[in-house]
């Protein structure tokens, strides 16, 4: 396959692309429990916009859903090329779905080197059904047209059931420029394939639209309309997804703009921040809707200025956030000691990506645990919670503003770019005064307050911010004493140092045992945090269904650790670990129980514990999935 | 035209300041360092103009000068090298009812801070910025700094320094949306406190360098400056500082300079012999960043909320049909 | 003495009528000479109507009908033919228009209805032309014809635009306080236990995450630390002024842009009638004192600077006799609009100007010259003094216009409207009694240039000179005691005269027929010499026999009489004139003391150059030498003094005379530099001053050798150590060789 042919869209006419050849009577509509559907293309082709429409139509639907983003590394990847993918993986259910499902039973591509990709990372489904541009058959580039060939073959030789479409011929009467215009004729195709309804689907043609011209709006609709009537007419199979719709209102939104919705919603008004892949279509988003609500989103000169400024806001009374990914998570590492110690609430939330250094900026990883724990010098203890679904993208926001301002303490919030992509319906938030950061108090404090008068128990301080008359005092990163003063005795240091720390078991006094997914005991229990949380539980059922005594938990705090997990570990006979980040395989020649590196939370937990505690991870880049894990659950038990 | 009556009542409130309610604990700054003569104009300052001390906010990186907020008995912070700048933005940018004043030294502005530096330039946000420039690392004993003469032997250049001197001046006036550059040296008080008392009464960002001697590792380097007053000019206009009799007969080499010629100003301010002192540049048209960001606007409730709604609105998924009247709402 | 000028004299001293003189019955109505020009004033294209543009600028809210479509022709109209026939299309409109402005209504609606009128009988073009031009005009308002009604409505219209703007920034000021003050509440609800209660924790962290938290412990924990809640006097004081600030029906119709209660709380605040006003006033201003109260108490707790001790007293205290003119300038201004009918009704509107309520008051003078006086005749001018009288109040503003003028007046209105304080506006508008047969427009501007209606403005708060605060500009030839124009007539050998005719109050007088006693019409064929122009007479009163001073006029066929003046009249425009004179020197035009002060300094120059040319040609003389034209002032460039080599800056010591050095020691102050070191030496024989600056305080304190080393350690040289005091310290000798640097 020669992956360095560039695609030339020709216009010519004198080489009619073959017209779907399936002969067809009215097919049987198919119940299915879910499906997993991909629309791929080269990047600037729409797929991506394809596939969430696909999505948000399912939901209106009241379907489950679960979207993932196939986002190429590169902003402008050469055409047809495997690594080119761009596009969208939708997975929809009867019920909640809430990760992408293992292999894909639907594929439309727009080109078959960007499939072909998707074939060699092992996404499709043995036989799966494959919808496939076919006017590169007939390219007049004849290496264009051969490669193509090649591989139409060969898909069909591997069992895939590959039906040829025309998809811009069918658009070239609609659009002038069907290359653009033919995701929204896939949409109407997939509407009738899935049996939605075309009304909803109009009105999400409409949305996503909203903000271009109404000839734009028309000509989309009439593409949505001529490929539903294109799939009535050509297309042998249809399907039928039993959806409830949901009583409460849901909304559609993924992890990053759930996040950015949880920075309106806590109050904070001040966000800064440095573009970094994954983090920063949140804070796109944000700047699009912040101002509006007197917020501002200060793009700084680097992620150090954007954590100091952030520093500064929250100094001067109003807690602010920076949002950021490892590379910037590691840039902003000093200026988080600097909070810590003088003890400024501050919520940084870190989109993570893989790693180390540049890494794999498009692709998720869970690679920054311990760092988020442990990062800075010295001992600078900082509560570090992890989102786990979308919803919890949203909320753990607010929360972590809530708790950095009563404990005056870094609050971390991981997510990462499976989570960043991703869209799963949640109920509406239903907005509540109480979210929001109570105003700065300026009212004047009692002669000889001090500034850090640590509670002996607690660790506690009520601080004081600029403008309250009798409190001026000057914090600094220096060791200081409860006046804030430099301080250089060796008692005032260590008590600071043991009231920073207290303020973490202080708040692990208020939290609660985490929930245990299954029976509350069992052969193996499997402990993770942050986005695997779908795959595990759906893996969990699975095995479960299967006879297996496997149960789970899911940690929201990294730090400090929720209580009663020795508890629950106690009542299985293993506990595993599954992480997306690395730990040595013990199968290795060289790996052993002297050597062995073990996945961030397992290491934690072990050594917090005294637990043999096992660990599996994988940092492919992609979701890990939940068969994946079915296959580890089993050899685990075995 | 009689006074509204809360700012009678306010008056009736009115305190005077002595310069003792702007001094916190007894400065640990080598005697004979230049620090001193800043922190006692700025403290003069805050006197003359009768500013509350709690309005006052100091903020520093790291280094000798950057222990200034200690001194001063207002709201301090004291943070992390290279970064007052930022952190100082943050401030002001929550807070535009605060005075904020940066300390910075050669080493935190010009070196590990340099990026901030040309980008709060840009921002112009309302500030008062003291580059106390003594030409040389003093916390950490002696190292080359950006600003050091070239062929400085230093703890890290034992056989001289390699690289010219950087000049804050010249770099500050080649940023964009630069607004006030002064200049002054620490053996001339009067100079000291004209300057910082024009720069604070500058709304945007006004940056005054302040060129110091540091008395334990770099003694010498002024002393011509010190013994020979021609090797100082005094830029006079009526826009910007005036001197008094007895400075006058001694600084006669004095020269009339227009504050809003950029051009003249960055010919003026590459000059180190003689060395200008008085305000080189100031354009009080750059907008501020904090007033084009709204800084400071009202947040009512209904509106974070009403704003959180239609967001949500966008996104929503309604559980009937008669969804569009439902979002209309 | 001729018989003519004879009995001229007597009817200008006795009021006789002469012989050869015309009674004015006898041939109709007369005019001044200058109206000739002016019979039909529809056909011209005066300054009305007036177009009131809503949403605009004072200065931009009054505009000329005439003022837009020139403006609107210059911007459409094509140069050449085609543009004059556009012109000549759209005055035919403009003159449709004029005539349909005594209706009203606005313009667009007006314009519509002439241009239909005109539609049928207008040339090809027409409706394009005019559409062009109306593209282009892109204000709209009322029309306003000129009449007894303009002054109120003019006025009224800026007032409400001055309202709206003014009650605008209270009501966002109100706002924000509002906002800021709850914010002190929430944020000490933050503080409280209640802030910190088990259910308040679980709403602040949301329902999505509550699951894992405990927030009993939760909230026992964080009552470890409190910075207490503010006190419940504090509380409640804010409670109250929340109250107050959030019941404001007027700032809060403002607030939420409902025009109807807007409107409903304007047009509470217009009266007819200064009884009525007062009364208002009476009901509305505790609501006032309390908003006043509300505001100054919000403000200094928002400041965090309210104090109990030294505010309470003052708010107990405080009630509506407190509010001082700043306070009564925050809230509306109520709009009086009072008709002059009589000296009952000027003494009323200077008492309510002189109470200091926030009123702007509106009179509407119809009659300048008023009845003959009950005396002698002649005109009282009684209608001319109600605003020089109520500028005597001093901090009122005052604007004096005529109804031909006020399309101009926009900017000032609008200032006597945002003036914080009362402000009257007296505005002649011709309507009342006057020449017949001259429309009301002409009248009133001729009120003007008859100096009988000066335009003027007094602003309190224009300066601090009074130059500053009045302005005189506008009225015609401001400089000159008359306003004089050129005049053109055919004489009886019906050959062109030109000349110049000065318009005096007695010309305005001649045509108001209950002054025709006054004046005695001389026909051409009886005029002499002796006969003088008001004009010239006032000037310079003629010391000849027999001279009579007239006016020039016209009658109803445009033949031209001279008018022989009474006495009374002359009396009456001399009174014009010196009052003229004294608003020029108010206005700093011919300031009196100012000329009589510049022609001294020249005679003292003139007298002070003579004389050195004197002196100096003497010397010459003296010195045998040739006398030179004086030079000018010797200025020799001061040649910069060489600068010192290497010399300590020491030795440069400021203001002080270079004279034997001191015994004692001492510190040149302003120099140091505050750096501690000589206070490391002995900080009890050297202080700081009050500028954080050293002096020697107490010379006992320490010894020679510490004075010593601290002038070696000084980094500025400014300690000089003087001579020792102790003639028994050791190593005097080589401290003494020490301190001799410092000398």
């Amino acid at each position: 396959m020669n992956e360095t042919l560039t695609a030339v869209h020709g216009d010519d006419a004198t080489l009619e692309p073959p017209v779907a050849p399936r002969p067809k009577a009215k097919p049987a509509v198919v119940t299915l429990d879910e499906c997993v559907v991909e629309i791929i293309s080269d990047s600037g082709e729409g797929a991506q916009r394809c596939g969430q429409s696909l999505g948000a139509i399912a939901a209106r639907m009241g379907n489950g859903v679960w979207t993932v983003e196939i986002i190429p590394a590169e902003i402008q990847p050469p055409a047809r090329s495997i690594a080119g993918a761009s596009g969208n993986r939708i997975r929809l259910g009867a019920n909640r779905i809430a990760n992408g499902g293992d292999g894909v039973d639907l594929v439309v591509a727009f080109n078959e080197q960007v499939l072909l990709g998707r074939v060699r990372a092992g996404e499709l489904k043995p036989g799966c059904t494959i919808l496939l541009e076919c006017m590169w058959r007939t390219h007049s580039d004849p290496r264009i047209a051969a490669a193509y060939r090649e591989t139409y073959e060969d898909l069909v030789a591997q069992g895939y059931q590959v039906i040829e479409v025309p998809f811009e011929a069918l658009c070239k009467p609609i659009v002038p420029d069907p290359r653009r215009g033919k995701n929204m004729f896939v949409l109407g195709v997939l509407c009738t394939v899935f049996s939605f309804d075309l009304k909803l689907a109009r009105e999400q043609v409409r949305l996503t639209f909203r903000k271009k011209s109404d000839a734009v709006v028309r000509s989309n609709l009439a593409l949505l309309e001529a490929g539903a009537a294109w799939a009535d007419a050509n297309l042998d199979f249809k399907y039928r997804i039993p959806a409830v719709r949901a009583k409460e209102p849901q909304i559609v939104v993924n992890g990053n703009t759930a996040i950015a919705l949880g920075v309106l919603a806590s109050g904070m008004e001040i966000c800064a921040m440095y573009p970094i892949t994954p983090a920063t279509s949140a804070s796109h988003y944000l700047s699009e809707v912040f101002e509006r609500v007197g917020g501002i989103v200060h793009q700084a000169e680097d992620e150090i200025a954007a954590c100091t400024f952030a520093i500064g806001a929250s100094y001067a009374g109003k807690c602010a956030v920076t949002i950021t990914s490892g590379p910037g998570y590691s840039l902003k590492q000093e200026a988080i000691g600097l909070a810590v110690m003088c003890e400024i609430p501050l919520v940084v939330v870190n989109v993570q990506r893989g790693g180390p250094s540049t890494g794999q900026p498009t692709k998720g990883e869970q690679g920054d645990a311990l760092t988020a724990i442990y990062g800075s010098h010295g001992d600078a203890p900082k509560v570090v919670m992890a989102a786990s679904t979308i919803e919890d993208c949203f909320y753990s926001v607010v929360t972590a503003r809530k708790i950095a301002e009563a404990f005056n303490m870094v609050v971390v919030v991981l997510s990462d770019s499976n989570l960043a992509t991703s869209q799963q319906p949640f109920p509406r938030p239903r907005f509540d005064e109480a979210w929001l950061a109570a105003p700065i108090d300026q009212s004047a404090v009692p002669f000889g307050t001090k500034p850090y008068d640590w509670n002996k128990d607690t660790g506690l301080i009520h601080r004081i911010v600029p403008g309250q008359p009798n409190g001026m005092h000057t914090i600094t990163g220096l060791a200081h004493d409860r006046d804030g003063r430099v301080a250089y005795d060796p008692v005032i240091n260590e008590e600071a140092i043991r009231a920073r720390s207290l303020k973490l078991a202080t708040l692990q006094k208020t939290l609660k045992p985490p929930p245990v997914f299954g029976d509350p005991d069992g052969d193996l229990l499997i402990v993770g945090w942050g986005s695997t949380r779908g795959a595990i539980e759906e893996a969990v059922t699975r095995a479960r269904a299967e006879g297996l005594k496997v149960s789970s938990t899911h940690l929201h705090f990294l730090q400090p650790m929720q209580p009663g997990i020795k508890e629950i570990m106690a009542r299985f006979r293993r506990v595993l670990c599954v992480e997306a980040n690395w730990c040595d395989r013990p199968e290795d020649k060289l790996i052993d129980e002297n050597n062995r590196r073990f996945s961030a939370l397992a290491m934690m937990l072990r050594s917090r514990y005294l637990v043999d505690i096992d660990c599996w991870g994988e940092v492919k880049g992609q979701p890990i999935k939940p068969g994946t894990i079915l296959d580890v659950i089993r050899a685990r038990i075995a | 035209m009689s006074m509204p009556m809360h700012e009678c009542l306010l008056q009736m409130v009115e305190e005077a300041h002595s310069l003792e309610d702007y001094q916190s604990g007894v400065p640990r700054w080598c005697s004979g360092c230049g620090d001193n003569a800043v922190l006692a104009a700025v403290q003069r300052l805050c006197r003359d103009e009768n500013l509350r001390p709690e309005k006052l906010a100091f903020v520093s990186g790291i280094g000798c000068a950057s222990r200034f907020p200690h001194y001063m008995r207002t709201y301090g912070f004291h943070g992390i090298h290279g970064r007052a700048l930022p952190i100082a933005e943050g401030v002001k940018m929550a807070r535009p009812d605060l005075h904020v004043f940066v300390n910075t030294g050669d080493g935190d502005c010009c070196s590990i801070g340099a990026a901030h530096w040309l980008h709060a330039i840009r921002y112009n946000m309302n500030m008062t910025v003291v580059l106390h420039d003594n030409h040389v690392y003093g916390l950490t004993k002696k190292q080359v700094s950006p600003t050091s003469p070239k062929g400085l032997r230093s703890n890290t250049t034992p056989h001289g320094s390699y690289l010219d001197a950087m000049n804050p001046l010249t770099v500050t006036l080649g940023v964009t949306n630069v607004s006030f550059v002064a200049q002054a040296v620490d053996w001339i008080p009067e100079v000291v406190h004209a300057v910082i008392k024009a720069a604070f009464h500058h709304q945007g960002f006004s940056f005054v360098r302040i060129i110091q001697r540091c008395p334990e590792f770099l003694p010498k380097m002024w002393e011509p400056w010190l013994h020979d007053p021609q090797k100082t000019l005094l830029l006079e206009h009526p826009d910007g500082i005036g001197y008094s009799a007895g400075l006058q007969k001694i600084y006669k080499n004095r020269q009339s300079h227009d504050p809003s010629d950029i051009h003249r100003a960055r010919e003026i301010a590459s000059s180190i012999d003689p060395v200008p002192v008085g305000i080189l540049f100031r354009d009080e048209s750059v907008p501020c960043y904090e007033d084009i960001r709204e800084a400071g606007k009202p947040r009512p409730i209904e509106m974070i909320k009403a704003g959180l709604e239609a967001e949500l609105d966008k996104f929503t998924v309604w559980p009937d049909a008669d969804e569009p009247a439902r979002s209309a709402v | 003495m001729d018989a003519d000028v004879k009995t001229q004299l007597a009817f200008h001293v006795l009021g006789r009528n002469p012989a050869g003189a015309v009674p004015v019955q006898a041939v109709g109505p007369v005019r001044p000479a200058l109206f000739a020009g002016f019979r039909d004033l529809a056909a011209l294209r005066y300054d009305y109507p007036l177009v009131l543009v809503s949403e605009a600028e004072p200065a931009e809210a009054i505009r000329t009908l005439r003022g837009l479509i020139d403006a609107a022709l210059q911007q459409v109209a094509p140069r050449g033919a085609a543009g004059e026939r556009m012109r000549r299309q759209v005055l035919r409109l403009e003159a449709e228009i004029r005539r349909r402005a005594a209706d009203g209504g606005r313009l667009s609606a007006v314009w519509d209805a002439a241009v239909a009128a005109l539609a049928p009988t207008a040339d090809d073009g027409f409706a394009a032309s005019v559409a062009a031009v109306r593209a282009a005009i892109t204000v709209d308002g009322e029309l306003v014809d000129c009449g007894a009604a303009a002054p109120k409505r003019v006025v009224g219209h800026i007032w409400r635009l001055v309202q709206e703007r003014k009650l605008a920034g209270l009501a966002e000021r109100v706002e924000t306080l509002v906002l800021k003050l709850a914010d002190v509440l929430l944020a000490d609800h933050a503080r409280s236990e209640a802030g910190r209660a088990p259910d308040a924790l679980a709403a602040a962290v949301g329902p999505g995450l509550s699951t894992l938290f405990d927030f009993g412990t939760m909230s026992e924990l964080l009552g470890t630390v409190s910075g207490g809640p503010v006190s419940k006097r504090r509380r409640r004081r804010i409670e109250a002024a929340l109250a107050v600030l959030e019941a404001q029906p007027l700032l809060t119709a403002l607030r939420a842009r409902d025009r109807a209660a807007e409107e409903r709380a304007l047009a509470e605040l217009v009266f007819d009638d200064c009884a009525s006003a007062l009364a208002a006033w009476r009901r509305q201003r505790p609501a006032l004192a309390a908003l006043v109260k509300a505001l100054a108490i919000a403000e200094l707790e928002i400041e965090g600077r309210y104090d109990e001790p030294e505010h309470d007293p003052f708010f107990e205290a405080f009630s509506e006799t407190s509010l001082g003119a700043a306070d009564l300038a925050l809230g509306p201004d109520m709009l009086v609009c009072v008709e002059d009918a009589g000296a009952a009704t000027r003494a009323e509107v200077l008492e309510l100007l002189a109470a200091g309520l926030p009123v702007k008051v509106v009179v509407p003078t119809h009659d300048a010259l008023g009845d003959p006086a009950p005396g002698p005749g002649g005109p009282t001018l009684a209608g001319t003094r109600l605003a020089t009288m109520a500028t005597s109040i001093d901090d009122i503003f005052v604007m004096q216009a005529s109804a031909a003028s006020l399309a101009r007046c926009g900017g000032r209105i609008g200032r006597g409207l945002a003036y914080a304080g009362p402000a009257l506006f007296s505005v002649y508008t011709g309507a009342g009694t006057g020449t017949p047969g001259v429309p009301a427009y002409l009248r009133a501007a001729a009120a003007v240039e008859a100096r009988v209606f000066p335009s003027f403005t007094y602003d309190p708060s224009g300066g601090p000179v009074l130059a500053e605060r009045w302005d005189v500009a506008d009225n015609p030839q401001p400089e000159a005691d008359w306003s004089v124009h050129h005049f053109v007539y055919e004489n009886a050998e019906q050959q062109r005269v030109v000349g110049d005719l000065a318009f005096t109050a007695a010309d305005l007088v001649v045509g108001d027929p209950r002054h025709a006693r006054q004046f005695a019409l001389v026909p051409s064929a009886h005029w002499s010499d002796t006969m003088v122009p008001v004009d010239v007479w006032l000037r310079q009163p003629p010391a000849g026999p027999g001279a009579v001073p007239y006016v020039t006029v016209v009658d109803a066929e445009n033949r031209l009489y001279r008018a022989i003046v009474s006495e009374q009249v002359m009396a009456a425009t001399r009174r014009c004139r010196e009052a003229w004179h004294r608003l020029q020197e108010l206005g700093d035009i011919h300031n009196s003391w100012a000329e009589r002060r510049s022609r001294a300094e020249q005679a003292a120059r003139e007298a002070a150059e003579r004389e050195a040319a004197e002196q100096a040609a003497a010397q010459a003389v003296a010195e045998g030498r040739m006398p030179e034209p004086a030079a000018p002032a010797a200025t020799a460039k001061a040649e910069p003094e060489a600068a010192p080599k290497s010399k300590p800056a020491a030795k440069a010591k400021a203001a002080e005379p270079e004279a034997a050095p001191s015994p004692d020691p001492w510190i040149e102050t302003p120099r140091c530099t505050s750096c501690n070191a000589c206070l490391q030496v002995n900080a009890r024989m050297f202080h700081y001053d009050g500028n954080q600056q050293a002096f020697v305080a107490d010379v006992a304190a320490g010894t020679f050798r510490q004075l010593v080393e601290a002038a070696e350690s000084c980094p500025v040289g400014i300690i000089h150590p003087g001579e020792p005091r102790n003639p028994k310290e050791p190593d005097l000798d080589a401290l003494r060789a020490r301190a001799k640097a410092f000398a």
